[in-house]
């Protein structure tokens, strides 16, 4: 290897060593499961690592792995459509010893369409504004907008009275 | 006015959304050090892209010392198009409809060939739809400049055909400058995702082997088998790609064998909108089946765009 290319690799190492955590968390509330959401993370790694050059030049990494872990989640839901092989990958329910919450708000994420669950996990989880969502999902704000409005609305519906949870601790 | 405020009423939902969010994540079983599996994938997804690049230049330089001859192909619609080729416009127009034209051209020329002079057929261009690619994605814009151009020509043509032979509501069909294969039609505000891949998959033993129809769920998969022309079987697919307040958004497929390619063409709806493709099996059928796509598809296998299909875990 050379002098290069060590340096290239040991700066992806620090970066995807403080990273890949938060970034599997995303996947997580993403795919739904554990498995799948370790593959994500996985893939999203090692996209950052073949374009490292390019990535670790960018104002700010962490931001642009999470859009390569977005649109890997996107494109990848895309290829299972394309294939046809969604009904035979159903989503993993979670763990039947996850909290009571966890189980509802993951069921409820479920039922949501690919990019529509991307809009509520990059909002509500990524706490990006509306604009950026927009920008990393390539659609007009509106559409954010009203992606996320019915979407808190079958979420609500699903997680039901919020003071039940936010009361229970 | 702004239909879709997000004030005060969605403040509380929001915060519990953020709550439970949190939660989950926090739930996510432990995750082991990814670093050197993404590492080593990493680097091997850099060999395989130098190795594209490096076969592609390879193969310009083989076909040119060769004097091979390309096949042309002109979209024979009618609409101007009829003498549109990939290489240099030629003086002697194409034959006619569903004839590759005898005229043979040089793929060095081809390669390297202008646009479309003025004097040539005015044919439809159509502006790409511009997506900016991630590090994730490969993009059309790193291949080298005369590779790109004979792909983007292609994508031009093979828009053009698609936009003829898909229904209208498809709208435009414009070509997505991420991928040759990519396209996107446009009609009432919807968008649907249109793939036209012809992917090498041809291994020392011949024609790749197509998949046979497997059974899923009759409401929400459907396989079928279908005669094309020269005797391929093609197997078309209509399959629920996700679904909301009972409402399926479906997607259409068909896929076959051609020499030493796969080809997929495939129409999605549009998720944001919860539309369905505007196309069902027998009419992405109708599609296969002309002449004007097949010699998109025959132009493809012979020189291929993408590379040799191989089985990537995680994508």
């Amino acid at each position: 290897m050379t002098a290069d290319g060590s340096r290239d690799s040991t700066g992806f190492e620090e970066f995807a060593r403080a990273n890949q955590r938060r970034l599997y968390r995303t996947a997580y509330l993403l795919c739904g499961d554990a498995e799948s959401a370790r593959d994500l993370t996985q893939t999203t790694l090692a996209k950052l690592f073949q374009y490292w050059h390019r990535a670790s030049k960018a104002d700010h990494p962490a931001a642009y792995a999470r859009t390569v872990l977005t649109r890997t989640y996107l494109a990848e839901r895309r290829r299972r459509l394309r294939d046809f092989l969604a009904h035979s990958h159903v989503d993993a329910q979670p763990s039947a010893v996850a909290p009571e919450l966890t189980v509802t708000l993951l069921t409820a994420l479920a039922e949501l369409p690919p990019r529509a669950r991307a809009m509520v996990v990059l909002r509500y989880w990524e706490d990006l504004g509306v604009q950026t969502v927009a920008e990393l999902l390539r659609c007009s704000e509106s559409t954010v907008k009203s992606q996320c409005s019915r979407s808190l609305a079958t979420l609500r519906t699903r997680l039901g009275d919020p003071h039940l949870y936010t009361t229970r601790s | 006015m702004d239909m879709f405020p997000e004030g005060a009423p969605q403040e509380s939902e929001a915060r519990l959304m953020r709550e439970a969010m949190a939660e989950a994540a926090e739930g996510a079983p432990p995750l082991p050090d990814l670093v050197p599996v993404a590492l080593a994938e990493g680097r091997r997804r850099r060999t395989r892209a130098r190795a594209a690049i490096g076969g592609w230049m390879v193969g310009v330089v083989a076909l040119g010392v060769l004097g091979v001859t390309l096949p042309s192909w002109g979209t024979g619609t009618g609409t101007g198009e009829g003498t549109a080729r990939v290489g240099a416009p030629s003086p002697v127009p194409s034959t006619g409809h569903g004839t590759p034209s005898p005229m043979p051209a040089r793929p060095t020329t081809v390669f390297s060939t202008p646009p479309p002079s003025p004097s040539s057929p005015p044919g439809p261009s159509r502006t790409p739809v511009h997506i900016e690619p991630t590090p994730g994605e490969s993009s059309m814009a790193d291949l080298p400049a005369t590779e790109r151009g004979r792909q983007e020509k292609f994508q031009q043509k093979a828009a053009a055909v698609l936009d003829e032979l898909l229904p209208a509501a498809f709208g435009t069909v414009r070509p997505v400058d991420l991928a040759v294969s990519e396209y996107q039609g446009g009609s009432g505000g919807h968008v649907f995702p249109v793939v036209l891949s012809v992917q090498p998959t041809g291994d020392a033993s011949g024609s790749p082997a197509q998949e046979p129809c497997h059974y899923g769920p009759k409401k929400r998969y459907r396989c079928e088998e279908a005669a094309l022309p020269d005797g391929i079987v093609a197997r078309t697919v209509t399959a629920v790609g996700s679904s909301k307040g009972g409402k399926d958004i479906v997607g259409v497929s068909v896929r076959f064998p051609f020499k030493d390619s796969t080809v997929v063409l495939s129409a999605d709806g549009d998720e944001s909108a919860m539309v369905s493709a505007p196309v069902n099996a027998d009419q992405l059928l109708h599609v296969a089946r002309d002449a004007r796509f097949l010699r998109l598809v025959r132009y493809a296998d012979a020189f291929p765009m993408e590379p040799k299909r191989e089985s990537v875990h995680g994508g």
